[in-house]
């Protein structure tokens, strides 16, 4: 179902809500807030960077699921979660970080060079089971796990 | 340069974790284990049964020493070759330390014995070192202790842990260790002195083949084997070491650890260090405070119980090794394997890791833990207190094993 593509909004929003969110050890509920609404077509705008060269994101591509990340000044917006998702799913995992970096998700060995400051995304068939862990490089931080059942 | 490595061991080897418990799943294994634990203490024997000295011979083809120990000095050479390969995310290096041989020791000793004894190449090299002077009464298992608290900060909290630098000075500082033991008091020394042979010892007593005391090799109770370990000092610090360091891995992996890791400002090697050590003393001081408990109210002395009950501790820690590794020894194993034989692109066969398999396979095993350590402590308990007291006093020992139990299942639901 084509949607907009809203991961810039949502990187925005997920800015602005750096300053308030939560404190070490606060356990946030909600792991999947992370994920904007599922099945957009990213016809528009995919983010004109050199980072984006693992990702193709091929305009027709509908994805089940998208996870939109905000790393600034070493703090993960939305709160380090859990992200559940099905075995065979397709996965758009938007990040934007302010210093340039590389996204590595564990498991598949998917990595994503990040621009500073600009949101760049992947792609990701889950087609095997577990608990993967996205990272980021340079800052060594663990962005979301990924549930595949 | 080799930074980019690092994260692909976050947690031990390998980019795949296996899924968290559900919430059916905890719930049926803290039952299962409250269950076993009452239906253990209501039917079980009256009186002590399990007996190191029982067994019935087998007769075997006698192998010569020399062999395993040509085997020993084989591996440490496959691995010594790994080194000379570029360090790379392909390199098979850390896959046989952190994966054949660390968690691989454990299966491959519950099923032959103490083999690591037999291969150890360290042994082996220090075979001429003759005894220089006798091994003071104090230090019993002490040395190894240190040496897994060691190794665990090596596998799970050291900066840089996949790769070839850091894992070859950890070894060479160990290697140079052992040796030294070994020169000052004879190869004995790393009977109880080397990390890697207790650890074999300890789930080498669980094997169904063992030497009775009398040096007989016996096909026996499992039970009867790990029943004739003795305390001695540094015995429990070996045990709790152990279980601590499983249970800080599975921790490591929880979103609140990971999230407290990364929010507390300090370096993340910091942070992991005092989280390694806080959850082993949080285990130390559990079992120290259950069974001391239990010999004051089984009219005992309370210094002679924590010693005399760190077996029991093994089924547990064996059975947690088991249900933490068992996906990662398939799937890591194979790969580890593959790269050796420079097949990067292997794909690992993964028919026994479906989600079900894996949480039941854990369940089973920390259950099955949980059932055999806690027969192991009423069959000792039995021997030691008083028979008016042997229930009573077994009390808080039950409460320690639900607490470990529950604990490790709630990490697998968390982690």
């Amino acid at each position: 179902m084509p949607a907009a593509r809203a991961t810039v909004l949502a990187a925005a929003l997920v800015l602005a809500l750096t300053g308030c969110s939560a404190d070490p050890a606060t356990p946030a509920p909600a792991p999947s807030t992370t994920t904007a609404t599922a099945a957009a077509a990213g016809a528009d705008a995919p983010s004109p960077t050199a980072g984006t060269s693992s990702a193709p994101p091929s305009p027709a591509a509908t994805f089940d699921k998208e996870i939109v990340v905000t790393v600034a000044k070493k703090k993960v917006t939305p709160p380090t979660g859990r992200v559940e998702v099905a075995k065979g799913n397709l996965v758009r995992i938007t990040v934007t970080s302010d210093i340039a970096d590389e996204l590595h998700v564990h498991g598949y060995d998917k990595s994503l060079a990040l621009p500073a400051g600009a949101p760049a995304s992947l792609e990701l068939r889950v087609d095997r089971t577990g608990l993967f862990e996205v990272e980021t490089h340079a800052s060594h931080l663990v962005l979301f796990q990924l549930v595949v059942r | 340069m080799n930074t980019d490595l690092a994260p692909a061991l976050a947690h031990g080897v390998g980019g795949r974790q296996d899924l968290p418990l559900t919430l059916g799943q905890l719930l049926v294994g803290a039952a299962a284990a409250l269950i076993v634990s009452f239906v253990v203490l209501g039917v079980a024997w009256r009186a002590p049964r399990l007996d190191p000295a029982a067994g019935r011979p087998v007769r075997t083809v006698p192998v010569p020493a020399v062999i395993p120990r040509l085997v020993g000095i084989l591996l440490l050479a496959v691995l010594a070759w790994t080194f000379t390969l570029p360090d790379t995310a392909d390199n098979p290096a850390a896959g046989i330390v952190y994966v054949l041989f660390w968690v691989g020791l454990v299966p491959l000793s519950l099923l032959l014995g103490p083999v690591w004894r037999a291969l150890n190449p360290l042994r082996t090299l220090s075979l001429g070192f003759r005894p220089r002077r006798p091994l003071p009464e104090g230090v019993g298992y002490w040395p190894a202790a240190a040496g897994l608290f060691a190794f665990a900060w090596l596998e799970l909290v050291a900066p840089d842990r996949a790769t070839l630098p850091v894992i070859g000075t950890w070894l060479a500082v160990y290697a140079v260790a052992m040796l030294a033991g070994a020169f000052v008091y004879g190869p004995d020394w790393h009977t109880r002195g080397d990390a890697f042979e207790v650890l074999s010892d300890l789930a080498g007593r669980l094997a169904v083949i063992g030497r009775r005391p009398d040096g007989t090799l016996a096909w026996r109770n499992p039970l009867d084997g790990i029943a004739g370990l003795r305390p001695a000092p540094g015995l429990v610090a070996v045990a709790v070491v152990l279980l601590g360091a499983t249970f800080y891995d599975a921790m490591s992996g929880a979103l609140f650890w990971l999230r407290f890791t990364q929010e507390n400002g300090l370096p993340a090697p910091v942070t992991g260090t005092l989280g390694l050590l806080a959850v082993i003393g949080a285990v130390a001081l559990a079992y120290t405070v259950a069974t001391r408990t239990s010999g004051r109210r089984g009219h005992t002395s309370a210094e002679r119980m924590p010693g005399e009950l760190a077996h029991s501790i093994v089924p547990i820690v064996v059975g947690y090794v088991v249900a933490h590794y068992y996906s990662l020894f398939v799937l890591e194993g194979q790969r580890t394997v593959a790269l050796l034989f420079d097949r990067p692109d292997f794909d690992p066969w993964t028919g026994v890791i479906t989600p079900t398999g894996v949480a039941n396979v854990q369940i089973t095993a920390i259950i099955l833990g949980h059932l055999v350590g806690t027969v192991l402590a009423h069959d000792r308990a039995l021997k030691v207190f008083p028979r008016a007291q042997a229930m009573t006093g077994q009390v808080p020992l039950l409460g320690l094993m639900v607490a470990y139990t529950v604990a490790g299942l709630l990490l697998l639901f968390t982690g």
